[in-house]
Parts: structure tokens; C-alpha cells; sequence
């Protein structure tokens, strides 16, 4: 009865705290909303700009052409950003202008220029005598977008961002306000609060986790098939799991201010590092070494295999929940010991 | 001058004490621009992708006309490694179906990039291309398996079609087709030597997003909590005007600026970064520090609390950061999101700062990107002067 008691007071005082409410669910609701955003187009420009110098080119399908009087001023409109890419043929040159700080598209405009490309020789009477089809397969067996695999990472980001301050900054600010001083006063055993915090929090990030997944949903019409008990499995583990990173850090932080702040620390560098913005296959090797040390990482694997938009064996899977919860577990014993509420 | 000396050694010295606000200040910019340079100059230089392939082809074996050998050879002379770097593919072939279909099972689940099959009667269908002679029929294209949203992938593809397009010239050259176009790639750069690259362009932006951070934060954290905690009833009983305070303060972050960037200017070069300090960027660099400075009191001035103004000064940072195109170009995004960028101040301050310092041209007119921030800053000093609140 008592757990239950400081059950609902705890998760009254969360949904009266607007701070935790902005940081737990509209601060990642936000980035979610801008990222998706942002990269709702990317791989797939229903059109583009493309300059060009010399004589006229042949038309491919997204492609938008605008005549510059030389390659310098085309080279001036790529910079600036007035045109995607330029193309130039010379003799038998087909020139492609790309710009070099638009790193994650020149791929894709360098198979446009080399369409192009074809597309003259056919004219000429040239044509390939190797044809090569390109097959693009998914896990899912769906076509699926670069916001579909960016969206579990998202999720994956605020679990952990949860999981951490809830301990970091929720807690510690309970002890900072003596609050825990005085409920020890009272005849509450500590494990029924602590039990009781613990749960208001999974509580709390599980729901923010299925609002912010509901949104996705809504807002870019994505669909997965999730694994809904893996799905929770997943969420209610690494929650456990990070709140115990949150607790180490606790432990060595005098207040709740330092504590936040080193949690911001933790977050912001492996936010950089979970491959959920960069693929970690393309960081040099010393900083896939370092990506892979770290937590982040298995969970969004976690996340897209219980989304069901990326492999991974289900004894991975099982092996990831085990550590999280057994880490927990570990954790939970030395804090309860350590931990002072004074 | 002396009060405001007194507040300018306070708070910097409390901001040399704090491991949070040096981080923050000083080794979170580089942090950001040591991680961001390395991933984007790394993009398919010391990349290893796997490849599986399937040679079905069956005809023309131990002789000039077996094609499909030529190109297996020529992707396993990539398999080596050069210079000490890790190879560029790792190649496992094979001819049977069974071999295509674990393959495909292993793209699929990650463990492979790419699958290139090379189809049955491939050395025939080419030997009768050559010599004009009908090709059999029904022959299958050269098929490359990529998983999607791959970027390992799609830079298997990459190498993959670059070797079978490069023997497709040749072949064409062969049979006496000389006038071919053959695409090349060219980069544009605004320095004469053509050495443009993503990190030049990159420096500009993290310049502006430090000099952003410790405005914004530096401000909020350190006036807020010094109001919460009644620290500037009590300074101001002192003979410390709030004007003191004020240049005090600018003064303490105004030197912390300058410190983060000699440090991004000089892990810049140690990167390979060009770039060019004259006066244009000078003067420039004065205006990005006099458009962020008023930010934090901005960001102050809405806020009842520290907390809330931390919370803010959060939001600002992501938005003036993510869609000011301080990290990756911002042409591409949908209109809705491009009408946000175009009307805050950091997108405007990247572009001048990049255009000052010989990196790359503005998108925007010069202008513009001294007109937009200059009234981000007036206006946002205005609003501070009027509604903040120096006692809760």
C-alpha cells in the first residue's frame, strides 16, 4: 500500500514538473520533429538543380537544367548553393561539378552525371556493352527510407536520455531538496520509495517512448512491424539499464547540478557515437573502436532488430537485455549501499 | 572600470574552475569538429567493404575471352592493402546458386555490403558484342545486390561499378568506338589552389556554434542562478552597478571566445583546414561576436527561473545550431524547414563567416548577412533591456 501511495505521488509530482515533462518528451519530440524534417528527403530528391556549361544535355527524369555562360560561374552557383551540381562536357569529357561539402549526396549526384552520360553515347550510337542493374534489398523485405532507420535511433537516444537523468538530475534533486531526509523520518521503508521510483520512471519513459513513436508514425507515416514484446522488453531493460549508468554517475557527483551536467557530458558524446546520425562504418577505425565500447550502440542494433528494419540474432538480442538488467542489478546493489542520502 | 575588472575576474575565474563550462566552452567545439571532420574526411578513403561474387559464367574458361575473370582480377588487386591502410574490399566469390543465396542472406543481415553476379553466358554475350556477331539471347544484365540506406553499401557499389564501367570502356575503345563520354569528377573550390574541402567548410560553423554556446549558455547559467540564489541582490549592494556587471560578464565570455577560437583555428589547421584570416574575416568574426553576445540575455529574459532558462537556451541552441547549416548545407531540406533557417541569425553568420574567410561564397547576399543578425542583435538587446528581470 505504501509503494503504491508513493507510487502516485511520485507520478504526480513528474507530470507537475514541467521541466522533466520538456526534457523527457517535447525536448526529444523536437528533435525528432527537426531530424525528420531534415531528412525526410534525403536519398530520394524527387528533383534537382543541375548547371551546366556547353552544349545541351539530354533530360533524365528528376533533373532540372540551368545553362551557365562558363564553368566558372558555374562552379560560383554550386558554391552558393543555387544549383546541386554542375555538369560540363568537354570533347569527350563529361565533367561533374560537385560541391565538397555535400558530402552525403555526392554519391547520388555522381550516378546522375554518369547516367548523363549514357544517355550522350546512346545518341552517338555508344552503348554499354556490360549492363548493370543495380537490386537494393532491406532485412524487412519493405523499401524502406533513411528516416525509417533513423527513427528507432531516436527512440534508442531518448531511453537513454531518460534512463540517466532520471537519476542524475530527478533523484539527485530529491536528495539536494532533503526531501529524502524527511520521508526517512516517516515510517516509508527506503526500498518502497526507491521501488516506487524506479517504476513512476519506467513508467514515465515508457509512455513518452510510445507518444514519441506515435508521433513518427503520424507525423511521416512510417510503418513498422514491431515486435511489440521485444519492443517493451527492449524499453522497460534499457531503461534499467541506463538508469543504472545514471546512478554511477550520482555517485560520484556531490550535487545535483554537477551531476546533470556530467550526464549531459555522457549523452552528448555518445549521442555521436550510437550510429544512429553517422554510420559507424564510415569513422576512422580508432573511432568505431570507441563507439563500440560504449552502450548506445547495442541499443538502437536493439531497437531497428525489434522494429524489424534490421537483422540481429535473437540470442544478441537476449544477450543485450541480460546485460542491461544485469547491470542494473549489480549497480543497484553497490548504490543501495553507498548511496547517501545526506 | 575597477568593479567592472572585479566582476570580468570573477567570472571568469569561476568559469576556469568549472570542468562543466570548460567542457562545454572549449572542449566541446573541438570534440565536435575532431569527430565531424574525421567522419566526413574518412567517407570512402579508409573504408573496407565486403563483396560476394557470383560467377555464373561458364564459357570461354582459360581463355582471353574469359571477361568475367578479368574483372574478379581486377576487384582482387583491391583486396591488397596499400600504404598501410586496410584494404578497400574483402572479396568472397564462388559460382554456385546456393553461394548467391547465402550471399543475399548475409547482405541482408549486414554482414556483407554488396553482391555482384556475373550472369551465365556473360564471356559469350561479350565476345559476340565484340566481334558484331548476334548475342545469344535472353542474357541477364550483370546484376549488384546493395542493402538500402547503406552507406557501406552504396560505396560497394560504388567500387564495384566504377571497375565494371572502367572495362566497359575499354571494350568499347576496342571495338574502334573512340568518341566515348566518360564522366569526371571535379571538385569546385574558391581558393585558387582547389583545395576546398568539407573540413574548411565546417570550421566557419563551429566557430559560430561556440561563440553561440558560450553566449548562450555561459549567460543563463551564470546570471540566473546567480539571481535564483539572490548572489546579485547582494553583489548590487555593493558599489557594482548592473552596468559593471554587465561588461563584466560580456568581458569574461568575450575572452573565453577568443580562446575557443585560437583552439578551433588551430586544431582547424592541424586537420589540413585552409583558411584565411584577413581583415574581412576579422571584422567578420566581430560581427558574429556582437550578434550572439545579447543571446543568453535574450534567452534570460523569458525566464522565470534557472531551470527554465536552462531549458530554453536548450531549444535555441538546437534550432539556431541544426537548421542554421552549420555542420552540412542546408539547400536540401523541405521549404517548411528552409523558411525556419532563412529567418534565424546563425544561418546568415556561417554563410558570411565562410564566404570572409576565402572557404566558399555566400548563398546569401553579403547584405544580408550583415543586415539579418545585426537586427537579431538589436532586437533581441532591445527586448532584454526592457523585460529582464533582475530580482525574482
Amino acid at each position: 500500500m505504501r509503494f503504491f501511495s508513493n507510487f502516485k505521488a511520485l507520478s504526480l509530482h513528474a507530470l507537475r514538473d514541467k521541466m522533466s515533462i520538456f526534457f523527457n518528451l517535447l525536448f526529444p519530440l523536437m528533435i525528432l520533429i527537426i531530424f525528420g524534417s531534415v531528412f525526410s528527403g534525403i536519398y530520394s530528391k524527387s528533383s534537382m538543380k543541375v548547371g551546366f556549361t556547353g552544349p545541351e544535355l539530354p533530360k533524365i527524369g528528376e533533373v532540372n537544367y540551368e545553362e551557365f555562360q562558363n564553368s566558372k560561374a558555374l562552379e560560383k552557383a554550386i558554391l552558393t548553393q543555387k544549383v546541386d551540381f554542375g555538369l560540363s562536357l568537354e570533347g569527350t569529357l563529361l565533367k561533374i561539378y560537385l560541391n565538397p561539402s555535400t558530402t552525403q549526396y555526392n554519391d547520388y549526384y555522381t550516378s546522375v552525371g554518369k547516367q548523363v552520360s549514357q544517355e550522350i553515347n546512346k545518341t552517338k550510337g555508344i552503348v554499354s556493352m556490360i549492363n548493370v542493374k543495380r537490386k537494393e534489398v532491406s532485412f524487412s523485405g519493405k523499401k524502406l527510407s533513411y528516416l525509417d532507420s533513423l527513427i528507432p535511433g531516436i527512440l534508442a537516444l531518448s531511453i537513454f536520455s531518460a534512463g540517466i537523468f532520471s537519476m542524475t538530475a530527478s533523484l539527485a534533486h530529491l536528495r539536494d531538496e532533503r526531501v529524502m531526509k524527511r520521508l526517512w523520518t516517516t515510517p516509508i521503508s527506503r526500498w518502497h520509495f526507491y521501488g516506487a521510483f524506479i517504476l513512476e520512471k519506467v513508467v514515465e519513459t515508457y509512455v513518452s517512448i510510445l507518444l514519441l513513436f506515435s508521433v513518427a508514425v503520424v507525423a511521416f507515416g512510417i510503418h513498422y512491424n514491431v515486435d511489440w514484446f521485444k519492443f517493451t522488453l527492449l524499453v522497460i531493460s534499457s531503461i534499467f539499464g541506463t538508469m543504472g549508468i545514471g546512478m554511477i554517475i550520482l555517485l560520484f557527483s556531490p550535487n545535483a547540478k554537477v551531476s546533470s551536467e556530467i550526464s549531459s557530458v555522457v549523452y552528448t558524446i555518445a549521442m555521436f557515437f550510437a550510429g544512429v546520425y553517422f554510420p559507424i562504418k564510415i569513422m576512422p577505425p580508432f573511432l568505431q573502436r570507441m563507439a563500440y565500447s560504449l552502450p548506445l550502440i547495442y541499443m538502437v542494433d536493439a531497437m531497428k532488430y525489434a522494429t524489424n528494419i534490421s537483422p540481429m540474432s535473437a540470442s544478441k538480442f537476449y544477450f543485450i537485455i541480460f546485460l542491461m538488467l544485469g547491470g542494473f542489478v549489480i549497480v543497484l546493489a553497490g548504490f543501495s549501499k553507498v548511496f547517501k542520502t545526506d | 572600470m575597477r568593479q567592472t575588472c572585479a566582476v570580468f575576474k570573477a567570472l571568469f575565474l569561476s568559469s576556469l574552475k568549472s570542468p562543466t563550462s570548460l567542457f562545454w566552452s572549449v572542449a566541446f567545439p573541438i570534440i565536435l569538429l575532431v569527430i565531424l571532420g574525421s567522419i566526413f574526411l574518412n567517407v570512402g578513403k579508409s573504408i573496407s567493404v565486403k563483396v560476394a561474387v557470383v560467377n555464373e559464367s561458364s564459357t570461354f574458361k582459360g581463355t582471353n575471352m574469359d571477361f568475367s575473370l578479368h574483372i574478379l582480377q581486377a576487384l582482387n588487386s583491391l583486396t591488397e592493402a596499400t600504404d598501410g591502410k586496410a584494404p578497400l574490399l574483402s572479396i568472397e566469390s564462388a559460382t554456385t546458386q546456393k553461394f548467391l543465396e547465402s550471399s543475399l542472406k548475409d547482405l541482408k543481415s549486414g554482414k556483407i555490403d554488396a553482391v555482384l553476379v556475373m550472369p551465365k553466358l556473360f564471356n559469350t554475350y561479350l565476345s559476340a558484342k565484340m566481334f558484331h556477331f548476334p548475342p545469344p539471347p535472353n542474357v541477364q544484365p550483370v546484376e549488384i545486390y546493395t542493402r538500402r540506406n547503406s552507406q557501406s553499401s552504396n560505396i560497394a557499389f560504388s567500387i564495384l561499378d566504377s571497375i565494371i564501367t572502367g572495362f566497359d570502356r575499354e571494350l568499347i575503345k576496342r571495338t574502334g568506338k573512340v568518341d566515348q563520354i566518360i564522366p569526371k569528377i571535379e571538385y569546385t573550390s574558391m581558393n585558387k589552389e582547389g583545395t576546398f574541402s568539407y573540413l574548411d567548410f565546417l570550421i566557419p560553423g563551429i566557430i559560430v556554434m561556440s561563440f553561440m554556446t558560450v553566449a548562450l549558455f555561459g549567460v543563463t547559467d551564470d546570471l540566473l542562478v546567480q539571481r535564483e540564489k539572490k548572489i546579485l541582490r547582494r553583489i548590487f549592494v555593493a558599489p557594482v552597478k548592473r552596468v559593471h556587471y554587465l561588461f563584466g560578464m560580456t568581458l569574461s565570455n568575450l575572452v573565453l571566445e577568443l580562446l575557443q577560437l585560437a583552439l578551433i583555428m588551430i586544431t582547424g589547421i592541424w586537420m589540413g583546414a585552409r583558411l584565411n584570416l584577413g581583415v574581412n574575416a576579422i571584422l567578420y568574426l566581430n560581427l558574429t561576436l556582437f550578434t550572439t553576445m545579447p543571446l543568453g540575455f535574450f534567452v534570460a529574459s523569458f525566464a522565470k527561473s534557472a531551470n527554465s532558462g536552462n531549458a530554453l537556451a536548450n531549444v535555441f541552441n538546437f534550432l539556431f545550431m541544426f537548421l542554421g547549416g552549420l555542420f552540412f548545407p542546408i539547400n536540401a531540406v523541405p521549404l517548411a524547414v528552409k523558411a525556419v533557417a532563412y529567418s534565424i541569425p546563425t544561418t546568415y553568420l556561417a554563410n558570411g563567416l565562410r564566404e570572409s574567410m576565402g572557404v566558399s561564397p555566400s548563398p546569401t547576399p553579403f547584405y544580408l548577412n550583415v543586415i539579418v543578425p545585426t537586427i537579431w542583435a538589436v532586437a533581441m538587446t532591445l527586448y532584454s533591456v526592457y523585460h529582464f528581470k533582475w530580482e525574482v
